[in-house]
């Protein structure tokens, strides 16, 4: 049983380091090479906040 | 048309660092407004021969008509074919630059304009500034040799809009956890929502060069265009206002999902949208933006200079060689760590037994969960990077930047 446990351990803790490590990659290269993406950048073109006319269950 | 310096004769240039017409030979500098005077204002120096190619007649009716100007330059007698949408260009051989003024001087001349703000050099600079700061960066395109670097005026059609939209949402009550419809009915004023009027250029590369700062817009004035490329509207109009209304849409939608979320709970679902809007106005601008054109294994990359602002845009080829060690050093030494932790969650699941399984199967759960979202958010940011990449890569866009005449 005690070994089993350490099989499991191991093979679940690779698929999570696979994707820890995935993930920390996608942000190194996010913020490596793509220059200038807008996310959160753009521009308002809003003269004046949305006026909200109806809002209520139905 | 040219501008020529009154002192020797030499082509005037726009400087965005000084604001005023340089002379390339003597090195004096005007103001726009004494260029725009008469005595600084050139002669017709550039003859216009108009040579129509009716491709109707050779293919049929259904074919486009293609219509081809060749300008004699008068400096040096070449003879230059500038592109239908053309306006602004140099002179191949003698490098003077050029500025087709019946097209800007017509039915279809720019209201606003904003003058470059970074010059050449300046652009050229930023770029490397960004890719030196790259740790996945190849050194090769750290040390990029410049391929093409053009300074064009980019044609904008600017909207103001009047939108109305009344939608059913589906969303679920953050207390009583069901789900509940709710009427949104709601009314917004937009003004100069941005959209390139370039049949040439995609719109989600032009997006990404935004924003503008649209307070700087200066009436237009065809002396800011000299020393540069620009061109003229070529989208059809019904087909670009479609467009913009579309990107008003989703930025009403999404402020819609915020105000139902906010108010009752997370949307799932809209049932019903009835939009309507108004254009009330729209303008034309020329705005200013640098393309960079190098090479990387023998396949060119355009990076963008927002002229501007100096916003870099654009994606590179990642160091193979950098990444991959990076990846697997990360990946074993996280994975030493999360053994740890699963061994903790296996082990005290076997030691407790039945009595813990409730919660040891949340910690579980939640394990599994933390590691489909490492996947998912990694393999969603590989894929945004990919689909950049291929803008940078875009055939179209490098067409766009090589297919001019040259300065030199």
């Amino acid at each position: 049983m005690g070994t089993l446990v350490i099989i499991l351990a191991i093979i679940c803790a690779l698929i999570t380091g696979c994707g820890f490590s995935l993930m920390i990659m996608a942000y190194i290269l996010r913020n490596s090479n793509q220059m200038g993406d807008s996310t959160g950048s753009r521009f308002t073109y809003q003269k004046e906040p949305t006026k909200v006319i109806q809002l209520e269950e139905c | 048309m040219i501008y020529k310096c009154p002192n020797c004769n030499g082509a005037l240039e726009y400087d965005p660092v000084t604001d005023k017409l340089l002379c390339s030979f003597c090195g004096n500098g005007y103001s726009i407004q004494e260029v725009e005077g008469q005595t600084f204002r050139a002669q017709e120096s550039i003859s216009e021969i108009k040579e129509e190619i009716n491709i109707e007649e050779e293919y049929g009716a259904e074919s486009e008509t293609m219509e081809c100007q060749i300008y004699t330059c008068t400096s040096c007698g070449a003879q230059l074919m500038v592109k239908d949408a053309e306006v602004s260009t140099f002179c191949a051989y003698c490098g003077q630059p050029t500025i087709v003024f019946s097209r800007v001087s017509k039915e279809l001349q720019p209201d606003y304009i904003i003058p470059f703000k970074f010059g050449k050099e300046q652009a050229i600079a930023g770029i490397r500034q960004h890719l030196k700061k790259g740790f996945l960066v190849p050194k090769a395109i750290k040390n990029f040799e410049v391929e093409k670097v053009r300074g064009i005026y980019v044609p904008y059609k600017l909207y103001d809009i009047y939108y109305h939209d009344r939608q059913i949402m589906m969303a679920t009550h953050r207390e009583k956890n069901i789900s509940k419809n709710y009427v949104y009915e709601a009314e917004g004023e937009y003004e100069n929502v941005m959209l390139d009027a370039s049949d040439t250029l995609d719109d989600e590369t032009t997006k990404r060069l935004e924003p503008y700062d649209l307070r700087l817009l200066r009436d237009f004035e065809p002396t800011y265009m000299s020393g540069f490329y620009a061109d003229r509207a070529d989208t059809a109009s019904d087909a670009h206002k479609s467009r913009v209304v579309k990107r008003v849409g989703k930025m009403f939608d999404s402020e819609a999902k915020e105000d139902v979320s906010f108010f009752a709970g997370p949307v799932t679902k809209v049932l019903e949208s009835n939009p309507n809007y108004e254009i009330k106005k729209d303008k034309y601008a020329l705005l200013p933006a640098w393309f960079l054109t190098f090479r990387y294994q023998n396949e060119p990359y355009t990076i963008l200079v927002n002229g501007q602002t100096g916003k870099v845009v654009g994606t590179v080829p990642i160091d193979k060689k950098k990444i991959i060690t990076l990846a697997i050093l990360i990946a074993l030494l996280s994975s030493v760590a999360f053994y740890f932790i699963w061994y903790f969650v296996f082990n005290a699941m076997r030691l407790d037994g039945a009595d813990g399984m409730v919660v040891w199967g949340i910690v579980f759960g939640v394990m599994a969960a933390a590691v489909t979202a490492f996947y998912w958010v990694g393999i969603r940011k590989i894929k945004a990077y990919k689909k950049s990449m291929m803008r940078t890569k875009s055939q179209k866009t490098v067409s766009y930047v090589k297919d001019r005449q040259d300065e030199n």
